[in-house]
């Protein structure tokens, strides 16, 4: 929206300042169009090369059988239909919104809540806890997923010595069918808090001061400041984490899938789903592929739309 | 102007960086001989080893003379399951084709195996067979153990012509501590518990109507397993369900017969409704009731050692072991003690055995696992590629690997110079577990791709969810969840059977 502007604006000078220098316009027209050429073309071709080309590239492949070796065979839809029918598929569906839903809700939620805590109120210690919160995020998945696995596990982890506690058996909860993509969520919430939380505190330091003092003199609480001031003049900033949330849930959730259970107890994701067939059936690792990618686009889109409303500004 | 000049200066290193990126990816070495290696728990030093070696014999002595090359350029491709076959997929896409590869058949990971197998890119050694080993007077043929050429994995399109050869064999079996049972040696009542002597120590079932005595006394003892505080150990566990490939095998060949099994192998109509294949799949659905109590949440690629430990027990730092497991058997392969080594207390003994017999008077069956070698035929070094397999089975191989692997290749000298070699007792003793047992080896033949269907999900890797897990399975019965496993067998054996390569 704001990229037409200004492109409207750029225009109208550029058309006045040829107006001006008619007899040379031809010239500037053509010495304008090739250096627009020339910044824009390498640019481009890196879009289409690595944008759109491999985008295409999947669609086809979704279509084809190959393993990988040997001759492509061209099938249509038979990858699809195939994987209509995959109960295993539609389980990673399942638990991939699953994953966006419970993710989203919660970090958003929590780093909000600190980030309101840390950004204007006069809480001590306001950088040590900023660093506290940010941490998780600079642990490589891999050590959280370790984590995470140990704080669950059955052989030795906190849990199982508190269920012992009460003389209660603990079989562990990433075998469990019903809890384990509440564990993998709580990873992937610890984990993302502290980014998102740096991200709405440096909206919320931009809301001016006066406005918050405003509010305390008219005696509305913090809770209330929170709601009519912070969130609607943060919004944009809340809007683009959203879209965040979706694309980090999709692509994250297959690290820690991988790194915590494998896939084990139903926990498939669709990204390790896909993975699982990329070496030995490729056409049906693409089918897959490209539902993810129609899937996350789509709701992108949607959440865009959705959470449009005119922007507040001070 | 500095800050547009740092610019213009790392716009041009990325522009030149892309070039010589795109240009060095088109140019490959000259090698005279490309090696890929599935490294999984067989260590990469000895393939060097053996490459040094091979480098000293007359035939590449020669060849170096007319290359007028001092030193042969090997280029080794080696990496574990979960990388080896993509390595070796990016090595043929750019140019570069292994001409002899160490890689498994019927394995999660090297699927490229199978891949090569459908696009009938593996070469014929049926000849090479023929041709005497390295500074012998004995073929090769004649030095391999017999009986390790008759299945789907040297002979994958059935027609009796060998397309790779077993590179190791290793026995696969029930593993457990030593030191926790006794064998009376006779065929009398069991009494799951020893006196006098073997008090606190358990009889070693040899047959299944006595393993599962000792179990059911555990149980009771343990309270069906729902204890947390159980002094005594569960029956069994598994470190993956990947890990029934062989139980199942041995299994079939126990309850159903080498027919039978056979059958299976090729995917015959309606052989997982037998009655002898039945028995067998009702022993491992039968077993959910009898594992430890994480097992199945340990059951993970990272979890899995996990489960191995349950059999030895926990140690301390100085490596004493302070409790015994909480497990009693295990299915597992030779190189266990090894990957076990720094879990495991000092003088820890484990135990060794084929899985049980259907009654006193029936053979145990023993899987052999079988890791692989083949040559690719659009490697270009194809010669020495065969050179290199007549050397790796010759003596003076088989030493190498001896030496610096502390394993066995299937050659009949081999296992008689193990020791002299330097294998370690444990190992040797291992193979005395064929002496009067029945030996098996299942791979299945080779078909198609089947979209969206993994043999090996179906036949064992999906147990750990659909019949072990009971959050999943709820409160079916043994008999419910076997008719639903033998379904979904049938219906994806329907689907492999035609697809078989013919």
């Amino acid at each position: 929206m704001n990229n037409a502007e200004v492109k409207v604006a750029v225009e109208g000078q550029e058309t006045e300042r040829a107006v001006q220098l008619s007899p040379q316009k031809k010239n500037v027209d053509k010495a304008r169009i090739l250096f627009i050429l020339a910044t824009v073309g390498p640019a481009f071709v890196l879009f289409i090369l690595f944008v759109i080309f491999p985008v295409f590239s999947m669609w086809y492949n979704s279509m084809v059988e190959w393993d990988g070796i040997g001759e492509k065979v061209f099938v249509w839809f038979d990858n699809y239909k195939v994987l209509f029918e995959d109960e295993t598929f539609w389980k990673s569906f399942t638990n991939t919104l699953f994953l966006i839903a419970v993710v989203t809700v919660f970090t958003i939620g929590l780093s909000l809540f600190f980030a309101a805590v840390l950004s204007k109120g006069k809480t001590k210690g306001k950088t040590f806890f900023r660093i506290v919160f940010y941490i998780p995020n600079i642990l490589s998945i891999v050590v959280i997923s370790a984590i995470f696995s140990a704080i669950y596990s059955p052989s030795y982890g906190v849990i199982g010595a508190i269920y012992k506690l009460f003389d209660k058996p603990y079989t562990g909860w990433m075998g469990d069918v019903d809890a384990v993509m509440w564990c993998i969520a709580v990873a992937m919430i610890w984990q993302a808090v502290g980014y998102y939380m740096v991200m709405y505190i440096a909206g919320m330091d931009s809301v001016p001061d006066h406005l918050y003092e405003a509010a305390d003199l008219e005696g509305c609480g913090k809770f209330r400041q929170f709601f009519i001031i912070t969130v609607p003049l943060t919004w944009e900033v809340i809007r683009t984490t959203l879209t965040f949330f979706i694309i980090s849930t999709i692509n994250m959730s297959f690290l820690f899938v991988d790194a915590m259970t494998g896939g084990e107890a139903q926990s498939h994701v669709l990204l390790s789903y896909m993975y699982k067939f990329f070496g030995s059936q490729y056409g049906y690792a693409m089918a897959i592929g490209t539902v993810v990618f129609v899937f996350g686009y789509g709701i992108s889109l949607l959440i865009q739309f959705l959470t449009r409303r005119e922007i507040i500004q001070y | 102007m500095k800050r547009k000049l740092l610019a213009l200066l790392s716009a041009v290193v990325l522009c030149v960086g892309t070039i010589f990126l795109a240009v060095g990816c088109g140019k490959e070495k000259d090698y005279d001989l490309v090696i890929a290696q599935l490294s999984a728990g067989r260590g990469e030093t000895y393939v060097t080893k053996l490459v040094e070696g091979f480098e000293k014999t007359p035939y590449v002595q020669s060849y170096l003379k007319e290359k007028k090359k001092d030193k042969l350029e090997v280029k080794l491709i080696q990496g574990k399951a979960a990388t080896i076959g993509e390595s070796v997929r990016n090595s043929i896409n750019s140019g570069v084709t292994p001409d002899v590869l160490f890689l498994n058949f019927n394995m999660s990971g090297v699927e490229v195996t199978e891949s090569f197998v459908r696009a009938k890119q593996l070469v014929d050694l049926t000849s090479l067979l023929e041709e005497k080993v390295y500074n012998e007077e004995t073929t090769l043929g004649d030095k391999l153990v017999p009986g390790l050429l008759e299945n789907y994995t040297t002979k994958p399109y059935g027609d009796g012509k060998v397309y790779s050869l077993p590179a190791y064999y290793s026995p696969t079996g029930l593993w457990y501590d030593a030191s926790r049972f006794f064998d009376d040696g006779k065929g009398d009542e069991y009494t799951w518990q020893g006196s006098g002597d073997n008090a606190g120590k358990y009889e070693l079932p040899h047959t299944w109507s006595e393993f599962w005595a000792l179990g059911d006394e555990l149980n009771k003892l343990n309270n069906n397993n729902a204890n947390t505080s159980a002094t005594n150990p569960s029956l069994f566990t598994y470190p993956t369900a990947g890990y029934f490939d062989g139980f199942i095998y041995s299994a079939v060949a126990g309850m159903a017969g080498e027919e039978d099994f056979l059958k299976m192998l090729g995917y015959a109509d309606g052989i997982w409704s037998d009655d002898g294949v039945q028995d067998a799949l009702e022993i491992v659905v039968k077993l959910r009731n009898y594992i430890n109590q994480s097992t199945v949440t340990n059951a993970t690629k990272e979890g899995y050692l996990l489960n191995q430990k349950a059999v030895i027990g926990e140690i301390n730092a100085d490596k004493q072991q302070t409790a015994k497991g909480t497990a009693l058997f295990m299915p597992n392969g030779d190189w266990l003690p090894g990957e076990m080594a720094n879990d495991t207390p000092e003088g820890f003994e484990w135990g060794f055995m084929p899985l049980p017999a259907k009654d006193n008077s029936s053979m145990s069956y023993v899987n052999t696992f079988l890791e692989n070698v083949y040559l690719h035929k659009d490697g270009k070094h194809l010669d020495m590629g065969k050179q290199f397999l007549l050397y790796y089975f010759s003596n003076e191989g088989a030493s190498i690997v001896a030496k610096d692997n502390k394993a066995i290749i299937p050659t009949k000298d081999a296992l008689t110079k193990a020791k002299a070699n330097g294998v370690p007792d444990s190992t040797i003793e291992l193979y005395k577990v064929y002496d009067g047992n029945g030996a098996v080896s299942g791979s299945f033949a080779a078909t198609e791709q089947v979209t969206g269907l993994v043999w090996n999900d179906v036949l064992y890797n999906d147990l750990n969810e659909k019949v072990f897990n009971k959050t999943v399975t709820g409160s079916k019965k043994d008999a419910e969840l076997l008719a639903e496993w033998t379904t979904r067998l049938e219906e994806a054996s329907d689907k492999m059977r035609a697809a078989i390569i013919k």
